[in-house]
């Protein structure tokens, strides 16, 4: 099974090879066989990597800990659903599983456009072979996951009990499929450049194979926030740790990427631009892995340090490189084809828009690199933790949220300085009446009172939006609001899709903004002893403990009360993690939309009595609100219509009449 | 509201001491400045690591504030102690200042290319697309809804 699996990768690799060839050759010549076979090639190596992905699941199972995989990851006490999640819980694994989804990627972009985008094709299937090949030789010669031990040990070592949790069971593939993905959309814009087809053809698959990626990584970023928050047990959710930076900035970029491309397709502007941010995109990821998992910086999520390093290096500099004199060699044709008419337009507020998002992307990337930065320059040692970022990336996140206030404002072309105001006026009131009444409240501190304000302004010019755009689909169709309020929305799915974005990322702004507010209390309790905290009355009840094969559970049972009102009891624990010998935090929170209590045990005496560490969040469950409510919208926003159904069988039906032609 | 409570049994130990008269408040105040070195945690505050080693030092910040030694006088001995990384964010002086300097800077200059693109593609391009009937000029109510059927028809 295991030399299966390994046989199996090898073959990927030629077949990746193969597919990358044959197809650009394939392109060159025109020769329309050698293309589809490159794209059964690409098939294949996705089939070979299934198998090898299925054979290391199966050594998971099967607890075969002569692989040193097995052994280093898994554990006989494992539950089954951490065995299988052992897939992605080591670096070896880790990649395997990556250069698999990849290779799935590769696989449905070819089966998806069997008869579309044929120009582009060849040389989308083949950057992706070719990013797929990089990731199957790192496999075979850096981090094979397959490799033996020279003896079977009687247990395998286990995996991080910090990862024990079935959040960190979603997380991790939500992220890699973020990651990976955006593999695809870069490989659309590579197509364009080596196709010469520098008109907007490539912008729709790339737009469409962009929000797929961007709403998983946006997904799994929040999933890691969620991770951190219960299974870390510092009462935070965002510590802006180096791997969480890592994937926050392509996700970043790519944001801007979705933004800017509206100004190509309407405008022919901006095209190198484009270019520029689809391939910064992807670089980020490979970028981002390379630095979580070189071992150059330490991290919380970060692996142990490896050879993968030199390959990843190389491989970054040759896709920047490649890349990057492609678009220079294709300069010309990258003209834009519009001037632009005038300073107050969506153009520009576009502009500023990526303007920022690349600010903030440059601000989170040169606060995760300045300690090797200064300790190469000035040789010395520094740690630049969440403060710092708070204190730099706040303010621009501000600015970035009032932009999404104002874009909807400005009309494309131009906006009359009369239709400025008019269009102002809501927004601006409503905003002003917010940061009154928070003020007459009591609430203080600049920052947060600027970001609720914002976010006030924000969902009214959305709402305006949504309004105004039904009013005018009422004026001729004698519909009910309701009904045409849900036909705007569904007919022009990308424009209000994004709007219920921006109305999540509002929703996010809202949570974040909450943890200005956050109160903590640490205490000590006997049993039967009561303590207040805030509003809220905690009694502690009783210590338990538990044993299975894997861990030692020590659980305490408190009564939770606000104004005589019962509420809940909370259980914090423990675990001791027993092959790793390794103790985690278990939280117990009672949420609700206003605040959580989050309460941790923090340890325990002989006496029973027990040390307790309390959070109150206020507002934190808006940001786990806002992540359902973003991957709604995304999901709005790039599921198809019946216009895009109707363009997909326009272009099969072309791409049949070029093929009956020949 | 002092504790006296025997001292560690189990694995984990409570770290209270007589006397201790610094609230955690006080202590978290001076362990927010700072980070975990135990090694594992990965530079997490040192107000809010929960490993045993963090601990440590927060007993070890609140004795020290018990006795009469000052915010900057406990940071100062943790860097003495530990060297400068230990401290949450670098200390904002000389080469350092670069941190917070470099991310604005770049983006005021960023702010200024983009000003002369934004010119330049205003006066030099001509444009290649006829004017169509329709600019955003004065929006009407009447030419919303027209504008917005040419933009979703444009968009989807």
């Amino acid at each position: 099974m295991v030399d299966l699996g390994y046989f199996s990768m090898c073959l990927a690799l030629v077949c990746a090879g193969y597919a990358a060839s044959a197809c650009v050759v394939g392109a060159r010549r025109q020769n329309h066989s050698l293309i589809l076979s490159g794209e059964h090639a690409a098939l294949a190596y996705c089939g070979l990597l299934t198998v090898s992905v299925i054979a290391l699941w199966g050594a998971l199972f099967a607890h075969d800990f002569q692989v040193q995989y097995v052994a280093e990851n898994s554990n006989l006490a494992m539950p089954t659903f951490y065995v299988m999640a052992a897939l992605w819980g080591g670096q070896n694994g880790s990649l395997l599983f990556w250069s698999w989804l990849l290779s799935v990627y590769t696989g449905l972009v070819v089966l998806f456009n069997h008869r579309r985008h044929r120009e582009l094709m060849p040389y989308v299937v083949a950057t992706l072979a070719i990013s797929g090949f990089f990731f199957v030789l790192l496999n075979l010669f850096a981090a094979d996951p397959f490799k033996k031990l020279p003896f079977a040990p009687a247990d395998g070592r286990g995996l991080n009990p910090l990862l024990q949790h079935p959040i960190m069971a979603i997380h991790p593939p939500m992220l890699y499929l973020g990651m990976v993905g955006m593999a695809v959309p870069y490989a659309f814009g590579i197509a364009a450049l080596a196709s010469g087809r520098l008109d907007n053809s490539w912008l729709r698959p790339a737009r469409r194979w962009m929000l797929i990626p961007w709403t998983f990584l946006g997904a799994g970023l929040l999933l890691g926030g969620k991770w951190a928050y219960v299974e870390l047990g510092w009462g935070g959710y965002w510590g802006w740790d180096p791997v969480e930076n890592s994937s926050l900035m392509p996700w970043l970029v790519g944001t801007a990427f979705l933004h800017s491309i509206m100004v190509q397709e309407r405008k022919g502007m901006l095209k190198t631009w484009n270019m520029v941010l689809v391939i910064a995109t992807y670089a980020l990821c490979i970028f981002g892995t390379f630095l979580t998992r070189s071992g150059m910086i330490s991290s919380v999520h970060a692996f142990a340090k490896s050879d993968v390093g030199p390959f990843f290096a190389t491989f970054l500099s040759l896709l920047l490189i490649l890349s990057f004199a492609l678009l220079w060699s294709r300069r010309t044709k990258l003209k834009p084809m519009n001037r632009l008419e005038s300073f107050s337009s969506r153009e520009t507020a576009f502009l500023l828009n990526n303007w920022v998002l690349l600010g903030i992307c440059f601000a989170v990337l040169w606060g995760t690199m300045f300690p090797l930065i200064s300790e190469a320059f000035s040789g010395q040692q520094v740690t630049v933790g969440a403060v710092f970022f708070n204190q730099v990336i706040i303010p621009i996140g501000l600015v970035l949220l009032l932009l999404a206030g104002i874009g909807p404002l400005f009309a494309w072309r131009r906006t009359s300085s009369s239709s400025l105001r008019k269009n102002f006026t809501l927004p601006v009131a409503v905003a002003v009446a917010v940061a009154i009444f928070l003020f007459a409240c009591g609430v203080r501190g600049f920052y947060a009172v600027t970001s609720i304000t914002l976010c006030a302004f924000v969902l009214t010019t959305v709402g305006i939006e949504f309004h105004r755009g039904t009013l005018a689909r009422q004026s001729n169709s004698h519909e009910s609001y309701l009904l045409a309020l849900y036909r705007l929305t569904n007919k022009g799915r990308r424009r209000y899709g994004g709007y219920l974005v921006h109305v999540a990322i509002v929703m996010l702004f809202v949570g974040f903004t909450g943890s200005a507010f956050d109160t903590e209390k640490e205490m000590v309790l006997l049993p039967g002893e009561s303590a207040q905290v805030g509003e809220y009355k905690l009694t502690y009840d009783v210590l338990a403990h538990s044993e299975d094969a894997n861990k030692s559970v020590h659980a305490a049972a408190l009564r939770l009360e606000k104004a005589g009102h019962f509420l809940a009891t909370l259980l914090p624990a423990r675990h001791f993690y027993k092959s790793m010998e390794q103790w985690t935090t278990e939280v117990a929170v009672h949420g609700s939309l206003s605040e959580d209590f989050y309460l941790i045990m923090v340890g325990w005496s002989a006496d029973n009595s027990a040390k307790f560490q309390v959070y109150v969040n206020p507002l934190v469950n808006w940001v786990w609100a806002g992540g359902i409510a973003f991957v709604l919208g995304s999901l709005w926003s790039m599921w198809p219509t019946g216009r895009d159904r109707r363009m997909a069988t326009l272009d099969r039906k072309i791409a049949e009449a070029v093929t009956a032609a020949e | 509201m002092p504790h006296h409570i025997a001292i560690p049994l189990f694995l984990l130990l409570l770290s209270i001491d007589d006397g201790h008269s610094a609230t955690s408040a006080e202590t978290k105040r001076v362990a927010k400045e700072l980070v975990c070195l135990c090694g594992d945690c990965n530079r997490e505050s040192l107000a809010t690591c929960q490993c045993d080693y963090a601990v440590d030092r927060r007993t070890e910040i609140g004795t020290a504030l018990d006795s009469g030694h000052t915010d900057a006088q406990m940071i100062a001995q943790f860097v003495e102690n530990y060297g400068q990384h230990v401290l949450a964010t670098p200390p904002p002086q000389g080469y350092n200042l670069l941190a917070w300097i470099i991310p604005f800077a770049i983006m005021i200059v960023a702010a200024f290319l983009l000003r002369s693109v934004l010119v330049n593609w205003k006066r030099d391009r001509p444009s290649l697309e006829p004017t169509p009937a329709m600019d955003g000029g004065e929006i009407s109510e009447d030419n919303y809804q027209q504008q917005l059927r040419s933009e979703l028809r444009d968009s989807d």
